[in-house]
């Protein structure tokens, strides 16, 4: 969950690291009818839109700090004012694309069922476009999931927000403040999983204690225990798979029941990646697109699962090795990472929740 | 699988931070050579300045980018006048970076007037003049005139040219000279160093004086007692 968590976090960071981009292709379209193009002056114009100079970081951290909130937020507002003023396509259009990286790379990480439907495959012997097919059917639940989640929170977040106040700024800053929260338990479970880490592994997996970090269950479809699993935590355990039945739990013979049964078991966990991207979509006015890039990153993730199906059908060692950890400097760096990302989402959401509440919000 | 992550990870925080620092590099720094021409009314007195600032080549090439509206290839007046009119509205924001003291008190500028601009195709440049008008004129007979043109955050670098980088409009009254000091030696600047790191956080120089005004050329007026 956590692993997932945080990479979704780096769908968010990315998204917003093109935001001020949109003001740049705006401006780099000359119309004499349009207001004037502030690139072309001397100075930086100190007016209504925020942009100001920035302190260096050196001189003094504080007035960099306020300097840079202010042109950040001046970036993400003037985002949101191009996407609402017909810009939005380009924005939508780059959410999609992101997602969809995000989803075959989030894919190639524990969970999505990867595991599940190639020791299916092999177990049962099945062809290999029924894995896929599978694989297919439980992305497209997973988007599904995603979608319902999120939209019953908003409507429900948006119906105790319209009684007070301006709905729409009141879903923005539930948003930003939901994306920090999220950066929260990203710093927390990276702390919770490095005391973890600090556990000595016992052997095998049924003496293994689940120290200080959560595990999100699922209810088991199938109705077996669901800590039956087979696999080992090894010392730095990811913890991020989904706890999803095992291959003999849908053994025999193929049959529409048994694919449904997987897909479910394997998608009724919604994609963090995905909520994330429908919080944050909505809170840039976008949800349409973050419904489309929902399906898209599912897309994306299919295919990298299809992959790892074709590749355990066709070469059962290589699969293994592909599953096997990683080094384990790469394991302390990914730690140091999970820091590094909780914290950094965390504040993000923290500072545009707050310039969410003070800033100049009205006039977006 | 790791890797992958690890790989993401680093692309992210890259973009991430070019994010956090893309304001600052949406404006390059600018360079300007300038002249000052003191404005000099019939009675001697000092009435404000006309500024003449020739900025580097690439700012140009940020300010002029499809402001050839005919597509001849000149930049006519008219396709400048409206960059010369919505740089003087921006700089007046920071008093046009024109800083006059009498006796050492901060004196005030009017609102900026008869700005002009040329672009010289053979090196690139242009060239932005104006005039800064003083709202009340100075008496160099009854007070030292000092004028500073600089940047307090040093985004645009000001440097006198080295011919004639300061002129009178007319003649002073006998006795009365205008004259530039020397640029801050590097001694000097060391000094000035110095003596910052010995004041507190909170300490600011004297008389309204800003950090980046100590490190600005002065032009002044002087007439003998």
């Amino acid at each position: 969950m956590k692993v997932i968590l945080l990479k979704l976090a780096l769908v968010i960071v990315l998204f917003t690291s093109f935001a001020p981009a949109f003001s740049f292709a705006d401006t780099a379209a000359v119309n004499a009818e349009q207001p004037f193009d502030k690139k072309r002056l001397l100075v930086r114009p100190r007016n209504a839109d925020g942009t100001v100079e920035v302190t260096p970081f050196l001189q003094s951290p504080v007035l960099w700090a306020r300097d840079e909130q202010q042109n950040f937020y001046g970036a993400m507002s003037r985002a949101i004012k191009d996407i609402h003023g017909g810009n939005g396509f380009a924005a939508a259009w780059t959410l999609v694309l992101l997602s969809f990286g995000y989803g075959v790379l989030h894919a190639a990480g524990p969970g999505h069922g990867k595991a599940v439907i190639s020791a299916w495959l092999l177990a049962t012997e099945n062809q290999l476009r029924r894995g896929i097919l599978v694989a297919f059917m439980s992305a497209v639940v997973q988007a599904v999931t995603a979608i319902v989640v999120v939209s019953s929170l908003l409507l429900l977040v948006g119906g105790a927000g319209t009684a007070t106040r301006n709905a729409a700024a009141f879903l923005e800053s539930a948003s930003f403040a939901l994306i920090a929260a999220m950066g929260a338990y990203l710093l927390y479970s990276a702390f919770a999983g490095h005391r973890h880490v600090a556990q000595p592994a016992t052997a095998g997996g049924q003496t293994h204690k689940h120290v200080g970090h959560v595990h999100f269950e699922i209810v088991n479809p199938i109705g077996r225990d669901s800590h039956s699993h087979d696999h080992d935590h090894g010392a730095d355990c990811d913890c991020g798979h989904a706890h999803v039945p095992t291959a003999r739990d849908v053994s025999g013979a193929w049959s529409w029941r048994k694919a449904f049964t997987l897909a479910f078991a394997v998608g009724i966990r919604p994609c963090t990646g995905a909520l994330l991207v429908l919080v944050f979509a909505n809170a840039l006015g976008l949800y349409w697109a973050g419904v489309v890039s929902t399906f898209v990153m599912a897309f994306g993730t299919f295919i990298t699962v299809s992959c790892v199906a074709a590749v355990a059908v066709y070469s059962k060692q290589l699969a293994e090795r592909l599953a096997a950890g990683d080094a384990k400097w790469l394991g302390r760096m990914g730690t140091v990472m999970r820091f590094g990302g909780g914290l950094g989402i965390m504040l993000f959401g923290a500072i545009l929740f707050m310039a969410s509440l003070y800033g100049p919000t009205g006039s977006m | 699988m790791r890797l992958a992550r690890i790989a993401v990870l680093s692309v992210a925080t890259g973009l991430w931070l070019s994010a956090s620092t893309i304001t600052a590099w949406s404006h390059p720094h600018v360079w300007a050579d300038m002249r000052s021409q003191l404005l000099v009314a019939d009675d001697g007195k000092i009435t404000g300045v006309r500024v003449e600032w020739t900025t580097d080549k690439a700012y140009a090439q940020d300010a002029l980018d499809g402001l050839d509206t005919n597509g001849d290839g000149i930049y006519e007046p008219d396709e400048l006048e409206r960059l010369t009119e919505e740089n003087l509205k921006a700089l007046a924001e920071y008093n046009y970076f024109v800083a006059f003291r009498f006796n050492g008190e901060v004196q005030k500028n009017g609102i900026a007037k008869d700005g002009n601009q040329t672009y010289n195709a053979a090196d690139g440049r242009l060239t932005l003049t104006f005039t800064v008008p003083l709202e009340t004129p100075l008496d160099p007979k009854v007070g030292e005139v000092k004028l500073k043109v600089y940047d307090p955050e040093f985004f645009i670098d000001f440097e006198y040219v080295r011919e004639h980088p300061l002129l009178i409009s007319k003649k002073l009254t006998d006795g009365c000279v205008a004259k530039l000091l020397p640029t801050p030696s590097d001694a000097s600047i060391e000094q000035t160093r110095q003596l910052l790191s010995t004041k507190g956080k909170d300490w600011k120089p004297e008389n309204n004086e800003d950090f980046g005004g100590m490190f600005a050329q002065a032009a002044i007026v002087e007439c003998a007692k």
